[in-house]
């Protein structure tokens, strides 16, 4: 494609042009980089329906989610649009846990927190603004009530509305460096703005309803509108419980004013946005045997403003765009937990903050716990970004700069209980305000050359950039004090020259890239909470009450890790890509790899504490219970494994996705969409392992401990196709799809270990190598795990194929559309045997209704 | 009969059966399918040649429609018994002239669990065993579900047992060692490594022993001693719950670790820890579904020599996955070592036993269904079986636990 060729389309496409460079400044980022990808685009149809993901014209792997194709999914929350990706499944929308995002991974992964890193390290940017998840600290000791909290995890995609949103990109491949504070992926979104009938949504499905109104208003005065939405979504867990229940409440006011003269054209966002999430697990006390209670709930209150100004040229100077985007938040989470804790024997509880020997008393058999946990997180953000040209002939080069600067620090109080009464007995963390910790500042620079070289029928694209990240206001003794991490990153195209088939061009291209991609430890991680362990020193529960004693040594432990690391991934793709009267296949293959993803890892620690003799103490004598000052001890050191956050796990992803989308036929209106992804997974820990075996051995807690080398992980695969056959028939204002998931196959491996440890401390603290002659002592003998062989076969799923059907209909010019969706309407799920024991599956239909309104 | 004819039953039978199935192959009422049964029978090969049954039967449980079929000893030749999965008891009296030439009676017992009678199968395999139940100290009652808590919702470890004397004369107890099995009576895994087979050895997962230097620890006759968890007035904290300041000995558990779980009673012993596969406190199975056992180890065993003598790996095949797995480590107690042992296990679970069938042939089931909340508050105790000359109430012992205990309220 000649630059002359390149000028005539631009002049003929002028209005998506305009359109673009007065749309909001993602468009014009667009524009200021992709000129090129806009008219590829619009070559297609420009009133063309997509009710799919469609596959980005970028040079890295993307996908963009539109209006049309969340208003035929007919979603709750962001996490139902989690399906359109290369190799996504439909799931039922499970509002009782996080939603974490997993990009490029396995489907049949259980989440676990020590592989959380590809989650938290997927940025969500809502308008230019990234979501700061740093200084979420919610924490509950409760494990049947954890799994609701996101800390570590990164966005909860179940807070996330989609009716204001306009475009979602979801970059699953190498993102520019423009955007850092991430290992896996990016998605972008860009919601509504400009001026709309008033919309409203209602929807129904088996577990929730949600309501939804939204209205683009012009404003006074020349090109400003002002767009505001309101949005509740109320979901009960199990639709016959209504104690259970999630409940997220959005609203929000967007400005958009535009100035524009000969030379400058510029556009002013700002967006205020209130967004509530509630949560409430509580049990019956009419079911329960002594109306003992069981409440839990989250009240998540966030408030944020986001401007961005930007500026763009209209002439043909090399300065292209100056955006300068500020962002600032504060949420108020609260987090309380009233629960009757009736312990089944005499607890001793200690409760000292201080290091010592230390008298305790006994918890009560029967006491109501309350905990209040409140957080404050407070986020600041501020870019400047922009944007230059150079062009002649051969070559258009832009050239992208910009600074960053975030800052989150947590206000709350943090855990707020009686010691005395905790939520959990065997309780060895003690209150501390979260606003103890201190603010983290991060401050980043990149810079881009976005250049296309058209060399005769050939075009390049080469995007190289690189970005410099450093956290500030971080003590001395961290590693990552002053630490600068570069991450440099590399997507190129090459447009092949143009084929002609039956009349008709075949335009082929062939894209890849390569980079590395840092995310900094979040403050939970970087300032743990102190671990505070008590040993018995003397246990003397005598019949008489007032006889009775107890004495522990308390031992407070800091369990900051300075030696933490940042995060950091490092990923190559490939992609093939090939269009023909409307057709297209984009088929991409991966790699990534991330050796020091976050994790909890054991280390050892060694306690020396007294253990004083009471049994030659007569109290009747005394008349008192013995004090240990008196009495004859002896000195007992122990040693335990403790866990503290590391970089010790490894995620490595590699996989092929394809899409393939087809023209729509014209007399059936039907495009086929052919999808899917083969992922495979190994998630294992890259560093050596302590295991000390929980036993007694002859009156002592045994008190070898083994250090092993093998990893503990597994690998996971899947592969699946989605098949989708959608029908628009524009004269009818009818739109129905249906699909068919394949999920050829899911697999699950636990990688090799013999269980055999390399070396091992004896109970002085000494390291010794474990030998042969190891095996013959009673007590070492004990450091041997056991792993069957079987233990490491792979164990495959085959496959399941469903069917779901989705419908949308418009009345009255549009005004009314009704749309439904069943998932499962049908499902293959043929049983199959393992180790000879037949496993049956079962599945049973989803489905929702909505109403929607546009006057 | 001579024991001659008794060693050739299981030939003589099975000749005569086979004779029998060609002949009339199955039988034609109600077109249910019969066999003849074969036996094959190994006996005690301390049992003398000369000995002969006196009495006995066999009787045959179909584990689906609970029809119980029973077969006098000696076998008729023509017995036969439709296709099904039975659970084999057997007893029988066999009387022979010792060394010193006197007349003596022993009894024998058989067990044989889950067996198939089948066009494949029609053999059942008996392992005859001499009934001599160890009578002297024998748990008197167990308390392992706890009084209801606080909440309502699970027990308290107000638990306990008992070791009763149960003969005219003084018992000792000291060096006795309290063991927990390591495997559940409600699996359904299949043991490969032959050491740890139930009717090999006894598998243990918690191995508590009474202090003493031999004649520390004394039982009167008819009299018992109270092991418990935590020796604490139980009902001071929670209405209704046990009293045991007057235990005997509590097991105290260390907790070295962070969270201390236990209390110590300075009036109260505390049991020597040989090992326990918990490194915080041992709680004995609150859904009792385990076995336990008496154990008096050999004179000279220490708790040293034990375990490193008597670990025990085992490879067994896990039922529900089918995969063939390496269990953790136990050890192992010998049947001789163990003078009383009883199985728990709620009914509905039940699928073997952990201890040898001599050991004890059945099971006592703390209820029905598993993990019954209704099973809070209630012991297993040793119905009695009469008094003896001296007065002392005999507690029943017969080596099968189904008859030998009842369920009842703690109170």
């Amino acid at each position: 494609m000649t630059h002359t060729k390149f000028r005539i389309i631009f002049s003929i496409l002028a209005f998506a042009v305009i359109h673009s460079i007065f749309g909001n400044t993602a468009r014009a980022e667009n524009t200021a980089t992709t000129d090129k990808d806009s008219i590829k685009i619009s070559n297609i149809s420009l009133s063309e329906v997509v009710v799919t993901a469609q596959e980005s014209r970028r040079p890295t792997s993307a996908s963009i989610i539109d209006t049309a194709a969340m208003r035929h999914l007919q979603p709750s929350s962001f996490s139902d649009l989690m399906s359109l990706l290369p190799g996504g499944i439909t799931t039922d929308p499970n509002m009782a846990g996080v939603n974490a995002i997993a990009l490029r991974q396995a489907t049949n992964i259980t989440p676990a927190d020590d592989y959380m890193t590809s989650a938290l390290g997927t940025s969500f940017i809502i308008d230019d603004v990234p979501v700061n998840t740093s200084s979420q600290m919610q924490h509950t000791p409760d494990s049947e009530q954890s799994g609701r909290l996101s800390t570590g995890k990164g966005v909860d995609m179940r807070t996330i509305s989609t009716d204001d949103i306009e475009k979602i990109e979801v970059i699953r491949g190498i993102p520019s460096v423009e955007y850092g504070e991430l290992t896996s992926g990016l998605v972008n979104i860009t919601r509504k703005r400009g001026v709309t009938k008033l919309e409203a949504r209602f929807k129904a499905d088996t577990q929730s309803q949600l309501i939804y109104l939204g209205k683009g208003i012009k404003m006074p005065g020349k090109d400003w509108t002002l767009n505001t939405g309101v949005d509740y979504l109320n979901s009960k867990i199990d639709p016959r419980n209504s104690r259970e229940n999630f409940k997220r409440l959005s609203l929000s006011v967007r400005s958009n004013k535009r100035w524009s003269n000969q030379a400058i054209a510029t556009e002013w966002n700002s967006a205020l946005t209130y967004k509530g999430s509630f949560e409430k697990d509580n049990n019956d006390p009419d079911l329960t045997v002594n109306n003992t209670i069981d409440n839990f709930s989250t009240k998540n209150n966030s408030i944020s403003w986001n401007n961005t100004l930007s500026i763009s040229s209209m002439t043909a100077s090399p300065f292209r765009a100056l955006n300068v985007t500020t962002g600032i938040s504060y949420t108020d989470e609260r987090l309380s937990q009233k629960k009757h804790v009736a312990p089944s024997r005499i607890l001793p509880l200690p409760v000292s903050m201080t290091p010592g020997s230390n008298y305790v008393a006994y918890l009560p058999m029967l006491y109501l716990a309350e905990l209040d946990v409140i957080g404050k997180p407070m986020t600041a953000y501020a870019k400047a970004a922009s944007t230059f040209r150079f062009m002649n002939r051969t070559i258009a080069d832009y050239i992208k700069a910009g600074v960053e600067w975030s800052m989150n620090k947590n206000y709350g109080a943090g855990e707020v209980y009686d010691i005395t009464r905790p939520l959990t007995t065997g309780n060895n963390s003690r209150p501390r305000p979260y606003s103890d910790i201190p603010a983290m500042h991060q401050m980043s620079a990149y810079v881009e050359n976005d250049m296309r070289i058209f060399a005769g029928n050939h075009t390049f694209h080469v995007i190289a950039g690189v970005r410099g990240t450093s956290l500030l206001n971080l003590d001395s003794r961290y590693a990552l004090h002053n630490k600068l991490y570069f991450d440099p990153r590399v997507n190129a195209t090459w447009t092949l020259p143009q084929l002609e088939a039956g009349r008709y061009p075949v335009s082929w291209e062939i894209s890849g890239g390569f980079g590395w991609h840092t995310k900094m430890p979040i403050a939970a991680f970087l300032y743990p909470d102190k671990l505070y362990s008590d040993f018995e020193q003397l246990n003397y529960y005598h019949n008489n009450p007032d006889y009775r004693t107890m004495n522990v040594m308390t031992f407070v432990e800091d369990l900051t890790n300075y030696d933490l690391k940042a995060a950091r991934n490092f990923k190559w793709e490939v992609r093939g890509d090939i269009s023909y009267r409307g057709n297209r296949l984009s088929v991409t293959y991966f790699r990534e790899n991330m050796t020091d993803g976050f994790r909890h890892s054991g280390d050892v620690h060694r306690y020396v504490y007294r253990r004083y003799d009471a049994s030659q103490f007569d109290p009747e004598a005394v008349n008192r219970a013995p004090v240990i000052e008196e009495l004859p001890y002896t000195e007992v050191t122990g040693q335990y494994v403790r866990t503290r956050i590391t970089n010790g796990s490894s995620t490595r992803k590699e996989g092929i996705e394809y899409t393939f989308q087809s023209r729509r036929f014209p007399k059936s209106h039907t495009r086929v969409t052919v999808s899917g992804a083969y992922f495979k997974t190994k998630n294992n820990n890259s560093q050596p392992l302590w295991y000390k075996p929980s036993i007694i051995v002859d009156n002592r807690e045994l008190q070898y401990i083994g250090l092993y080398d093998d990893t503990d992980g597994s690998i996971y695969r899947s592969f699946n196709t989605n098949v989708m056959f959608d029908t628009d028939i524009p004269s009818l204002n009818l739109n129905f799809s249906l699909s068919i998931e394949n999920l050829w196959f899911t697999s699950r491996q636990t990688m090799w270990r013999d269980g055999i440890p390399t070396h091992y401390l004896d109970p002085d603290g000494e390291l010794h190598p474990y030998t042969d002659d190891c095996r013959n002592n009673p007590y070492l003998v004990q450091l041997i795990r056991n792993f069957s062989s079987t233990a490491f076969e792979r164990i495959t799923v085959p496959t399941e194929t469903n069917f779901n059907l989705k419908a949308t209909k418009q009345f009255w010019s549009n005004r009314i559309g009704i749309a439904l969706y069943v998932n499962r309407l049908f499902s293959i799920h043929p049983d199959y045997k393992r180790y000879g024991v037949t496993i049956r599956r079962y599945s049973s239909p989803y489905f929702g209704m909505e109403l929607n309104f546009k006057i | 009969m001579q024991f001659y004819n008794i060693k050739n039953l299981a030939i003589g039978i099975a000749l005569t059966s086979v004779l029998a199935f060609t002949a009339t192959s199955c039988s034609d009422d109600d077109s249910v399918t019969t066999y003849p049964i074969v036996l094959n029978q190994t006996l005690p090969s301390e049992l003398p040649s000369n000995a002969v049954i006196k009495s006995g039967s066999i009787t045959y449980t179909e584990l689906n429609s609970g029809r119980v079929t029973v077969f006098d000893l000696p076998l008729p030749t023509e017995s036969e018994i439709p296709a099904g999965t039975y659970d084999i008891e057997g007893q029988m009296t066999v009387k022979y002239t010792n060394n010193e030439g006197i007349e003596v009676e022993k009894t024998l017992r058989t067990a044989s669990r889950q067996v198939e009678i089948s066009d494949d199968n029609n053999t059942s395999t008996l392992k005859w065993f001499f009934f001599n139940p160890d009578n002297t100290l024998v748990f008197g009652e167990i308390f392992f579900t706890g009084t209801l808590n606080a909440k309502g919702t699970s027990g308290l470890y107000d638990t306990y047992v008992t070791i009763y004397n149960n003969t005219d004369e003084v018992q000792y107890a000291d060096g006795l060692a309290i063991v927990e099995s390591k495997l559940t009576n409600a699996s359904t895994d299949q043991i490969l490594t032959a050491a740890n087979d139930p009717e090999a050895n006894f598998t243990a997962q918690a191995i508590y022993v009474i202090p003493g230097s031999g004649t520390d620890v004394k039982i009167e006759p008819g009299q018992s001693i109270k092991l418990v968890d935590q020796a604490i007035n139980w009902g001071d904290e929670v209405p209704g719950a046990l009293n045991h300041t007057d235990a005997d000995f509590e097991w105290y558990d260390e907790t070295s670790s962070a969270s201390i779980k236990d209390t110590n009673n300075p009036s109260v012993p505390n049991l020597d820890k040989w090992y326990s596969y918990s490194a915080t406190i041992w709680l004995p199975s609150n859904q009792c579904n385990r076995s336990y056992a008496l154990v008096r180890f050999p004179e000279g065993m220490t708790a040293e020599k034990f375990l490193a003598d008597y670990v025990g790996d085992y490879e067994y095949v896990n039922s529900a996955t089918g995969t063939q797995m390496k269990g953790t480590k136990c050890y192992l107690i010998k049947y001789d070592w163990i003078i009383d042992g009883v199985n728990l296990c709620p009914t509905e679970k039940w699928a073997t036993g952990s201890l040898s069938v001599a050991t004890d042939m059945s099971y006592a089931a703390i209820s029905e269904k598993n993990a019954d909340k209704n099973r809070f508050g209630k012991k297993f105790a040793r119905k009695q079986a009469g008094v003896s000359a001296a007065g002392n109430i005999i507690l029943m012992d017969t080596n099968d636990s189904a008859s030998d205990f009842e369920v009842i309220s703690v109170k």
